[in-house]
């Protein structure tokens, strides 16, 4: 047996074997460990495509799905460019236009554009990580197929002539309940309802993934490139994606409940949504891009034979980028009539950030330069991206300004803009990927004659229909309009236009028969096409992705590290095995990628998909007011999620397990370092942008009519109510860290008193607020503040209702054994749960209570 | 088309002043075929870009500040695509031996390139667009816009003694003064935007958006609404008139006044039905009718397009909205009057039409 | 059974400064620059919301967000600086010492590039 390489790191004391053989489950490096290995990692011959949670078979669904969406968006503006070809057309009614540029919009950005980027990195990730799989495997699944159906739900509503059609952006009032009495728009918020629990999911396996299962030796230094521009991507979904779900969440009780928070006649304000959306809605862009040019700069270096140049100009460019992006949102305001200064730091800081894009391109071509490079079909692409992508970018600067934008914004200059960037940005890199990265996916090459011939239609049909929309909108055409009239100069430039978009959409569709086309070929299982320098391209086809998991040594492992394939085959990597017949993947630290633990992860099952399942039938029976069907699908649904719930923190053993090289590692992690915790964290921190967005709700009610608040005529709030509900809170909260450390001393009793005593005092604190408001005179109907009230009360509520049930669920474990001062990872995780409700808790009571004495 | 008469075409859409300067002062040989063909082409493309509803074609000193600044945005533009475009395409075409000087893609094309060019732009973008959010004093004009579905009114505060002459669908301007607009929206968020003249400001509904507008070259726009407002958003425009001030004041004047007493059988008879069949409830005609719920029809056979923006003007337009409204612009707030009688129908449009 | 030792997560098994806070320093600068976006922002429409027509109101209002900016800037610069002094001679911390101190750069930059719109704009216009 080989001795571990010495990564530089010092070895992992106390708490692991002494020595190798006294180890549980020891690996082999033989034949008989490949074949468990094998059995493990099998998908199931019956229903695998339902029950299957490798990160192989749900990125390829993934990528599917998203390119059916990308085409049928694709035919909604194929059937708007015939109607606006000539002026005064009667092709489609003003209706159906609406509805038709609602759907191209809502389709393209939330079932397209986020999900098939996402979908490559659940796809290419994780191998090119050196690792087997996503680290919570049947949350991928559930986010896929969340995404899926709920996007069929939305699209199929074309068909029903019930899509929505107040813009992909929604703005109220025109989207409240009186401007947008039927269900339409509740269709929307439904649909976007499950792609944010798809992008959330994806947010949190990308950053628990990324941080904690690289390979071994593969520091923050030397993983993919990739990698860094999706952690960054993922944290910006986390902090990104749950103020449009704020936003959406206030929309649909103001459309379900008359809560007035977007109207102004009730004390509301149609700003409010259009802030908290943006503030989406400009990080989603860069969201869509980032990963895109993640791509580019993996294919690129392979195309140029040479290494990126300023590896780590990228990775800050990336990290940059992600950060100032939230900086931007109001520059799709700048028409509101908001002071101009405020406008215009969003306009310094949306032109500052073309340098980080300037330092990626530049990093780019310098890479071209330094290498030999190859114009395959991929290369193609990606110069057709480096051009459309600059053309966009520059015309973002323009927009930047506030006063050209104000010419320019709601026209089709800007509709321009926006699809070079999209279209440059992330299209053409996604059919790069494709090209390049389909021996990966199907295990053979798309035709490189078409593939020239595709990427020459969509080159030229894109810039010849999309480049005289400049001059369009310039000329004063607006955007949304489903006719213009015959004397305003605009009707040959629509004509091109129309014209060649047919040109663009023959080179998509020539993509699709090459690629039924290339399916009748026979897979190859060790395609190499582009001696590219990364670990996906070593991986075999098998779910389990890699042999053995060797250490990693380089940035381009595959060009710099010796034998790297054959140890990886031979199984001198470590887990070469199976021993227990189950899938397992290495935990490393996050900056070194020192081993730390050998995660067992879950195999097929129909959990993910029954679960969507359920969650979908209860989401469109609420929105197409059905509500026992809806009930009934959801309590479906919840039990479905608490047998998941309670299936999970399984019992492993307390000694180390044969990791391979002899070293031996823990299977099970209780703290800090397990990706449990660190998820939580994630889903906390996105949880906490929620709540904030609520708060934020509050506090700009006050700036509209900061002369008299509460401005409804509620009383000010009396001091003993809250501060009861607080200590009640903080209760609940203290007994259970108190259980957490009698659980450490195995006090079984004394830690399930705390725990009832803590469910019970947290199920008190929620009456007693509900009374408390009431008296108060807060209506969440009446006026914008008391509905405001009521949602950050409701927010604190269901925290502190999970809060108390998850005293309950811990309590029931204790009892059964289930958990103890070893396996205890539920408890804790729960814990923290308690220390993120009771903080917030109290800072929302003070935000009610103290904040309008503070102002009056 | 003979190339001459292209070229007399297009040169009475271009503003003289506009062509002297980009011409300059050279006298044009129309025996030289090569400068023939350069200054046709220039001709062309300035004459596509004129409109009555162009940001290119400026009227207005905000227009014309912003269109200065998208010349130097276009150029910069170009200039960075071409070099972008031919530092991509170098590699594939010459093969470099020497490895290369990645500090100097990084450090000088990655940060002092945009760096110094944002340095330049930015102030310079900083300087434009304060004319719209001037101050003005009480003696200057201000109108009140307010948005509707899918139509616009105006409402001109008379200087001096504070009363309020509403119309609809059309804007007018006195030439060569800053006009203060108060913009508001009575149901959905609607936009202002004469791209001639200025940036567009949306209405919002709940808030009162401020902009001050000036036309400096007399002649008719067009403005549309620019934030999609629902069903008929693409058919919610309005003509803008900008005549001197003293046509400005007359023709206040004029529309504050009660309208005149018909002149004709048909015109009275047509004045009856607009009374019996209660077109006043909705529209104001002043001296006959109040309401307030659609567009102002004082000097309704005055304006150049009618619904909006949606018909040209005419006795035969107006009769055509009023018989098959429903049909012109499905889900409008007027009802087709589709029963009336042809001899009645004429008649009220032609007293509509009478209203000047 | 109870058991002297506890187990639990005190034992780090990997090299020290791994967890979530050594993470989350690479990107310090960019917490500071979004903080001072935030108060800048914030501050700008708060005072004009609340006191518009106030000239000295407006002169002060500039004066605090360029002080406020400076401050941010002298933040990051301090805390750029003295990563780099306490990295520079580890070789491990050689990449992470880059991203920190880089994050600080550009954080630095875009930070000073507020001064644009807080010297160029009328406060409250």
């Amino acid at each position: 047996m080989t001795t571990a390489i010495n990564t530089g790191a010092a070895r992992p004391p106390s708490e692991l074997a002494p020595s190798a053989t006294q180890a549980l489950y020891p690996q082999s490096t033989g034949p008989d460990g490949f074949e468990r290995l094998n059995a493990a990692w099998q998908k199931p011959r019956r229903f695998g495509f339902f029950t299957e949670v490798n990160n192989n078979h749900i990125g390829l669904l993934y990528i599917a799905t998203g390119f059916l969406f990308f085409l049928g968006a694709g035919v909604l503006a194929l059937l708007m460019r015939i109607q606006l070809a000539i002026p005064g057309n009667t092709f489609l009614s003003a209706g159906t236009f609406n509805q038709f540029f609602t759907m191209h919009g809502t389709v393209m950005m939330f079932l397209f554009a986020v999900p098939i980027v996402e979908a490559f990195a659940v796809l290419l990730l994780p191998q090119m990580l050196g690792t087997r799989d996503m680290p919570f495997p049947r949350l991928s699944s559930l986010g896929y197929w969340s995404y899926a159906i709920g996007g069929v739900l939305v699209f199929s509503s074309l068909f029903f002539r019930m899509a929505p059609d107040g813009g992909w952006f929604m703005y109220p009032p025109l989207t409240g309940p009186r401007f947008s009495p039927g269900i339409n728009a509740d269709i929307w918020i439904l649909g976007l309802g499950f792609v944010e629990i798809a992008a959330v999911a994806a947010a949190v396996e990308l950053i628990v993934g990324i941080l904690k299962t690289r390979a071994p030796g593969m520091t923050l230094g030397k993983m993919p490139i990739f990698a860094w521009y999706m952690l960054v991507t993922a944290g910006m979904i986390m902090i990104g994606m749950p103020a449009v779900i704020a936003a959406d969440i206030l929309l649909e009780l103001e459309r379900a409940f008359a809560m007035p928070f977007y109207d102004p006649t009730r004390g509301g304000d149609p700003l409010l949504w259009q802030h908290l959306f943006w503030l989406f809605g400009h990080p989603e862009v860069y969201i869509i891009f980032l990963p895109a040019a993640g791509m580019v700069s993996m294919i690129l270096p392979s195309f140029a034979r040479t290494p990126l140049v300023g590896y780590v100009w990228v990775a800050l460019a990336a990290i940059a980028v992600g950060f100032l992006s939230f900086g931007l949102w109001v520059h799709h305001m700048y028409a509101t009539g908001m002071p101009l200064l405020s406008l215009s730091f969003f306009a310094a800081a949306s032109s500052a950030i073309a340098i980080p894009m300037g330092i990626q391109v530049f990093a780019w071509i310098a890479t071209l330069w330094n290498g030999k490079p190859v114009l395959r079909v991929p290369m193609l692409f990606i110069l057709g991206f480096l051009f459309i992508f600059t053309i966009g970018g520059l015309t973002g600067v323009m927009v930047a300004a506030v006063p050209y934008d104000l010419q320019v914004h709601d026209t089709y200059f800007v509709v321009a803009h926006f699809h070079y960037v999209l279209i440059g940005g992330m299209v053409f890199p996604i059919f790069a990927a494709l090209y390049y990265w389909m021996p990966v996916m199907t295990g053979r090459m798309l035709s490189d004659r078409l593939g020239h011939w595709t990427f020459w239609l969509m080159f030229i049909g894109f810039n010849a229909a999309f480049l005289p929309m400049h001059l369009t909108g310039l000329l004063g055409m607006p955007r949304r309009i489903y006719t213009y009239s015959a004397d305003l100069g605009w009707n040959a430039l629509n004509l091109v236009t129309t014209v060649f978009s047919f040109m663009l959409g023959a080179g998509v569709l020539l993509f699709l028969f090459d690629f039924i086309r290339h399916l009748r070929a026979r897979p190859e299982t060790r395609l190499d096409p582009w001696q590219a320098p990364s670990l996906e391209w070593i991986a075999g086809n098998a779910a389990h992705a890699f042999r053995s998991i060797v250490p990693i040594t380089s940035r381009y492992p595959v060009w710099e590290q010796e034998r790297l394939k054959d140890d990886i085959v031979a199984g001198r990597g470590y887990l070469p095995d199976a021993p227990t017949v189950s899938r397992e993947a290495l935990v490393t630290s996050p900056i070194t990628a020192e081993p730390e633990q050998i995660l067992r992860m879950p195999g097929p099952g129909w959990i993910t998909f029954l679960a969507a399942v359920a969650t979908a039938i209860c989401f469109a029976g609420m929105t197409i007011k059905a509500p026992i069907v809806g009930m009934a699908a959801g309590i479906a649904a919840a039990g479905l999620y608490i047998y998941w719930l309670w299936s999970l923190d399984s019992k492993l053993p307390r000694e180390p397990a044969d990791a391979g090289r002899g070293l031996a590692l823990p299977l099970y992690r209780n703290g800090k370092q397990s990706v449990g915790w660190w998820g939580l964290v994630v889903l906390l921190i996105s949880d906490a942008v929620v709540g904030a967005s609520f708060a934020f709700a509050y506090l700009f009610f006050w700036t509209i009519r900061p002369a008299v608040w509460p401005p409804d005529g509620s009383q000010l709030s009396g001091f003993f109510d809250p501060a009861v509900i607080s200590v009640l809170v903080v209760a609940a909260y203290a007994l259970f860290e108190a259980a957490e450390r009698l659980n450490r001393r195995e006090r079984r009793l004394a830690m399930s008193v705390c725990l009832i005593i803590s469910a019970i005092v947290a199920g008190a604190a929620l009456p007693l607020g509900w009374s408390w408001l009431n008296g108060l005179g807060v209506n969440s109907t009446q006026h914008s503040y008391g509905a405001a009230v009521w949602t950050l009360f409701g927010y604190s509520a269901l925290h502190i209702a999970i809060g108390a049930a998850m005293a309950l669920w811990c309590l029931a474990r204790v009892a059964l054994g289930m958990i103890d001062s070893w396996r205890c990872l539920a408890l804790r995780i729960c814990l923290l749960w308690w220390r993120f409700t009771a903080p917030v808790t109290v800072l929302t009571l003070i935000l009610i209570v103290g904040f309008p004495y503070v102002v009056s | 088309m003979r190339l001459h008469t292209i070229w007399r075409l297009t040169i009475t859409f271009t503003p003289p002043s506009q062509a002297a300067r980009r011409f300059g002062s050279r006298e044009l040989d129309f025996k030289d075929t090569d400068s023939r063909f350069l200054v046709l082409f220039a001709a062309l493309l300035l004459s596509g870009c004129a409109g009555q509803q162009s940001a290119l074609d400026p009227a207005g000193p905000s227009a014309a500040s912003i269109h200065l600044l998208g010349i130097f945005m276009y150029v910069g533009a170009t200039l960075v695509t071409l070099l972008v475009t031919v530092l991509m395409l170098w590699p594939f075409v010459r093969r470099r031996e020497r490895p290369v000087n990645t500090n100097l893609f990084l450090w000088g094309g990655g940060v002092v390139l945009p760096f110094l060019t944002l340095m330049a732009l930015v102030p310079y973008v900083m300087s434009v667009g304060h004319e719209s959010r001037a101050a003005t004093t009480a003696d200057q004009l201000s109108i009140d816009v307010t948005g509707n579905f899918w139509w616009w009114e105006m409402s001109y505060r008379r200087v001096g003694d504070g009363s309020a002459v509403s119309s609809a669908n059309e804007l007018r301007l006195p030439a060569g003064e800053p006009v203060e607009l108060l913009l508001r929206a009575n149901d959905v968020i609607h936009s202002f935007w004469v791209p001639n003249l200025a940036g567009k400001t949306d209405l919002i509904p709940g808030r009162i958006n401020r902009m001050v507008i000036q036309a400096d070259r007399p002649g008719i726009y067009r403005g549309q609404c620019a934030e999609y407002c629902g069903l008929q958003h693409s058919l919610m425009a309005f003509d803008v008139v900008v005549m001197p001030r003293p046509e400005f004041d007359a023709w206040l004047s004029g529309l504050a006044r009660p309208v005149a007493a018909p002149d004709g059988a048909e015109l009275r008879h047509g004045r009856e039905l607009f009374v019996s069949l209660g077109c006043g409830t909705c529209h104001a005609v002043r001296g006959l009718s109040e309401g307030r719920l659609g567009p102002d029809l004082t000097q309704i056979g005055s304006r150049r397009t009618i619904a909006a923006g949606a018909l040209p003007g005419g006795v035969g337009n107006i009769a055509a909205w009023i018989a098959s409204a429903q049909h012109l612009k499905p889900g409008n707030l007027m009802p087709s009057y589709d029963r009336l009688a042809g001899p009645e129908l004429r008649a009220v449009a032609a007293y509509m039409e009478s209203l000047k | 059974m109870s058991s002297p030792e506890i187990h639990s997560d005190v034992v780090e098994t990997g090299p020290a400064r791994e967890g979530l806070s050594r993470l989350l320093d690479l990107v310090f600068g960019f917490f500071i620059w979004a903080a001072h976006f935030l108060i800048v922002y914030v501050g700008a429409a708060l005072v004009c919301a609340l006191a518009p027509a106030e000239a000295s109101a407006n002169a002060g209002l500039t004066v605090a967000l360029a002080l406020a900016t400076v401050a941010a800037a002298a933040i990051v610069v301090l805390h750029g600086v003295r990563r780099y002094r306490q990295q520079r001679e580890e070789p491990e911390q050689q990449f992470p010492m880059y991203v920190t101190i880089g994050c600080d750069a550009i954080a630095l930059v875009a930070i000073m590039w507020q001064l644009f719109p807080i010297f160029l704009v009328p406060a409250c216009a």
